[in-house]
C-alpha cells in the first residue's frame, strides 16, 4: 500500500529542516514572489536551492506555493522565476492561475502541478477537468467530505490532497474579498488581514462573528487514509518551530502506527492530548463528516488563548556531566516534570532535580527566556539537532 | 457597448422598455447570491418572449452529488436559446468540453478574473466571454479588454458581492443566541465602520458591501476603449431608481456620449468606486 504523504508548512529554512526532520514526508514553502503569504518570511532562491538539496538528501520533497490571483503587474517574470525555481530543485508548484499550468508542464515536465485549494475544487467533473489539464495533484476544497474524497478517488486516478490541521477559512478559499473591502488588502494575492476573525456589530447592536474552530483530523486518520486521499497537510506556515515539531512529530506517528497496525484508543488519546497542547483555540473537524453548523464557530471576539508549555530548545547534551543545554523559552523551575523529545522520535521524560544558569550558578527557576541554562540529567537519550524540551502536564 | 442588467424583480419588460441589450439571470438551485431567482422554465420563456441577450449565471460551487442535475439542467438550457452560462464551478466548463454545447461560457470566478493571462487561457478552452473581477482599477480592465481575445463584461453600477461561505452563518448567529429566524442580517464593521448585507440560502451565505458602487463617470473612458459590455445590478436599489439609471445610461451611450444626465446620481446615490481607482494591497511594509 502507497503510504500516505505527510505535508508540513515551513515559512523558512530552518523551519523546513525542522519539520522533516521531525517526520513529514514533504514541505509547502512560499517564494519570495507569488505566495499567498506575502508577510511571511519566505524563500530565497538560495534557500529553496538549499531546501531542495536539504529534503532530496533525506528523500522528501518540497513543494512551492505559486498561488495567488495574478493581476496583470504579476505577469511579468513570473515564466522567468518558475524556470528559476525549477533550477534550485522545486519538485511541485501549486498554482491557483491556470494560465502557468501548461507553461509549468510544457517547459519542466518534470516537476508537478498541484491545483492549490484556492480553487475550491469539490467535485468529480472539476478534477478530471484538471487532469486532463496535465495536473499532477488537487488540494481539494475544505468544503468537502471523506465521502466526496472517496468517490473522487474512485472515480479520477489523481492525487488528492486534504488538509487535517489548522486555522480554517470561514468562506470558500478564493470567494472571499473581505481582507480587500475592510482593511485593501488583497486577500488573493497574500495579503488577507483575515478580516473572518474581527467582530461586527449587527442592526440589533449584537456582537456578530464568524471565526471558526481550528482544523484537527487526528482521530479521522484512518478513515482520510481509506478515503484514498494521498497527501495529509498541516496548515500554517507562520507557525513556530515549537508547533511544527509537535504537531509533524505527532501525526508522523499516528499515521505510522495506523500503518504498521499498533494503533490504539491510548495512543489516538496521547496524540490528541499532544495535538491540543499546541492547539490555540478549540477544534473541529468541519465539513469531513457532516456540514460544518453552529458548533464549528465562536460567538464572541477574538478567542485565542496559548500556553507555555515549550520550554526550551535543546543545544546539547554532555552525557558525562548529565547536562541538558537549553536556550530558554517559557518559564519552570526546579520540581517541574518535562518532556525531552527529538526528530528521531526519541523522548524522556524527567524531572527537573537541578537548574543552572549560563554561568553554573545554581537557580531554582529559568525565568529568562533566550536565555542559555543546564539541567540535570541522567538519560542514555541521544540527543541530536532540534531537540526540545517542552512541560508534562497531567 | 451593451448594457446587462443583474435585475432584482421579474418585471423584464419593465428593464427592456429602457431599451438594455440583455439580462444576467440567477437559475434558481444552481446559483448563489442573487435577490431573485429565474426558473428553467421562466428563462425558456424570456428568450422566447423578447429579443434580448440572456445570461444564465451558475455561479454555485457544485459537489459530487450535484453533478447529474447539473449535466441535466446543462442539456436543458442548450435547448433554448441563451447566450451563456456564467460560471464559477470549473465543472461546467468540463461539461461543456464533454458535450460540446451551442451556448458559450462566461468566466466568472468573481474576484480572480483579474489578468489577461487567464483570460487567454479561458479563451483558449473556449470561453468566449469573462466577468471581470470587481477588485481591479479601470486600468487593469483596460488593459485586459486590449490584451485579451476574452470579451469581457465589468460591473460598474450597484452593491458588490464580497465573500460566499457555505457556512450558515445567520442561521448560526440566531440559535446560538435564541433570535428569531431571518434570512438577512446587516452587520457594521467596527475599524472601517462600512455596513455588509448578509444574504443566507441553502447553500450558504453571501456578503454584500452595503454602499452602491457607482463607475457611471468611467462610462466614457469604456466607451472610448470600445469596451463590450456594462453590468448595472439591481440589488439594494429601488425598482424605479435602477430603471432611471440603466435608461439614462442608455441615452448617454446611444447619443455618443452627448446627452448626459448621470451626474445628477452622484447626489442621489453617492460616488462609491471600490478599487476602480485604488489599489488594493498585499505586501505589508
Amino acid at each position: 500500500m502507497r503510504k500516505v504523504e505527510l505535508l508540513s508548512p515551513a515559512g523558512d529554512l530552518e523551519r523546513l529542516k525542522v519539520t522533516l526532520l521531525y517526520g513529514a514526508d514533504a514541505v509547502f514553502i512560499g517564494g519570495k514572489k507569488y505566495s499567498l503569504r506575502a508577510n511571511a518570511t519566505n524563500f530565497s532562491l538560495d534557500e529553496i536551492r538549499e531546501g531542495c538539496e536539504f529534503a532530496h538528501k533525506l528523500g522528501k520533497k518540497v513543494h512551492l506555493t505559486l498561488n495567488i490571483v495574478f493581476h496583470n503587474e504579476d505577469i511579468d517574470g513570473v515564466y522567468e522565476y518558475i524556470d528559476d525555481v525549477c533550477d534550485a530543485g522545486i519538485d511541485a508548484f501549486i498554482v491557483s492561475d491556470p494560465f502557468i499550468i501548461s507553461y509549468i508542464k510544457s517547459k519542466h515536465p518534470e516537476v508537478e502541478v498541484h491545483v492549490s485549494t484556492q480553487a475550491s475544487t469539490s467535485n468529480i467533473k472539476a478534477i478530471e477537468y484538471y487532469k486532463e489539464e496535465g495536473c499532477d495533484r488537487v488540494v481539494l476544497a475544505r468544503e468537502v467530505s471523506i465521502k466526496e474524497i472517496k468517490e473522487i478517488s474512485e472515480k479520477v486516478d489523481i492525487d488528492l490532497e486534504v488538509f487535517i490541521h489548522g486555522a480554517m477559512c470561514t468562506c470558500y478559499s478564493g470567494r472571499c474579498a473581505l481582507s480587500n473591502y475592510v482593511t485593501n488588502r488583497d486577500a488573493n494575492r497574500g495579503g488577507c488581514s483575515q478580516v473572518c476573525r474581527f467582530s461586527f456589530n449587527t442592526d440589533k447592536n449584537l456582537e456578530f462573528t464568524m471565526a471558526t474552530k481550528d482544523l484537527n483530523m487526528a482521530r479521522l486518520i484512518p478513515n482520510l487514509i481509506e478515503s484514498g486521499a494521498r497527501s495529509f497537510k498541516v496548515e500554517g506556515r507562520m507557525r513556530s518551530l515549537y508547533y511544527l515539531a509537535t504537531v509533524i512529530g505527532t501525526y508522523r506517528k499516528l499515521i505510522d502506527s495506523y500503518y504498521d497496525g499498533t494503533l490504539t484508543d491510548e495512543k489516538m488519546e496521547n496524540y490528541e492530548k499532544t495535538l491540543s497542547r499546541v492547539a490555540n483555540r478549540d477544534v473541529s473537524t468541519h465539513y469531513y463528516l457532516k456540514e460544518a453548523d453552529k458548533n464549528d464557530q465562536y460567538y464572541t471576539g477574538r478567542v485565542e488563548v496559548s500556553n507555555q508549555d515549550y520550554l526550551g530548545q535543546v543545544l546539547e547534551y554532555d552525557k558525562n556531566k548529565h547536562l541538558v543545554k537549553i536556550l530558554e523559552r517559557n518559564y519552570f523551575e526546579v520540581g517541574d516534570t518535562v518532556l525531552l523529545f527529538s526528530p528521531n522520535g526519541d523522548e524522556v521524560e524527567f524531572k527537573v532535580t537541578k537548574l543552572y544558569n549560563k554561568d553554573m550558578v545554581e537557580e531554582d527557576v529559568a525565568r529568562h527566556p533566550d536565555e542559555v541554562y543546564y539541567l540535570y540529567l541522567d538519560s542514555d537519550i541521544s540527543i541530536v539537532k532540534y531537540s526540545m524540551i517542552r512541560k508534562v502536564v497531567e | 457597448m451593451n448594457i446587462l442588467c443583474e435585475v432584482a424583480t421579474k418585471d423584464i419588460k419593465s428593464y427592456i422598455d429602457k431599451g438594455i441589450n440583455g439580462f444576467i439571470l440567477s437559475l434558481e438551485g444552481f446559483s448563489v447570491g442573487s435577490s431573485v431567482y429565474f426558473s428553467y422554465d421562466e428563462i425558456k420563456n424570456i428568450t422566447i418572449d423578447y429579443n434580448t441577450e440572456v445570461f444564465v449565471s451558475m455561479n454555485k460551487n457544485f459537489f459530487n452529488s450535484d453533478l447529474i442535475d447539473l449535466e441535466d439542467m446543462l442539456n436543458k438550457l442548450n435547448d433554448i436559446n441563451i447566450k451563456g452560462v456564467i460560471f464559477y464551478d470549473i465543472a461546467i466548463l468540463k461539461l461543456k468540453r464533454d458535450n460540446n454545447y451551442s451556448f458559450d461560457l462566461v468566466w466568472g470566478q468573481e474576484h480572480m478574473t483579474t489578468n489577461y493571462n487567464t483570460c487567454n487561457y479561458y479563451h483558449d478552452k473556449g470561453v468566449k466571454y469573462v466577468y471581470l473581477s470587481k477588485e481591479i482599477t479601470l486600468d487593469e480592465v483596460l488593459e485586459i479588454n486590449e490584451k485579451s481575445e476574452i470579451t469581457p463584461f465589468v460591473y460598474i453600477f450597484g452593491l458588490s458581492n464580497v465573500a460566499y461561505t457555505r457556512r450558515k452563518l445567520i442561521s448560526n448567529f440566531e440559535d446560538n443566541f435564541n433570535l428569531e429566524k431571518t434570512s438577512k442580517l446587516e452587520i457594521n464593521e467596527k475599524v472601517s465602520h462600512e455596513n455588509y448585507k448578509l444574504l443566507e440560502e441553502k447553500s450558504g451565505t453571501v456578503f454584500y458591501l452595503d454602499k452602491v458602487l457607482n463607475c457611471l463617470s468611467s462610462i466614457k473612458t469604456l466607451y472610448n476603449n470600445s469596451f463590450p459590455y456594462l453590468v448595472f445590478g439591481e440589488f439594494g436599489i429601488e425598482h424605479e431608481l435602477f430603471l432611471d439609471v440603466i435608461s439614462d445610461t442608455v441615452n448617454y451611450i446611444n447619443s455618443g456620449l452627448v446627452s448626459n444626465d448621470l451626474d445628477k446620481y452622484k447626489d442621489i446615490i453617492g460616488e462609491e468606486t471600490n478599487f476602480l481607482f485604488k489599489k488594493s494591497i498585499y505586501k505589508v511594509k
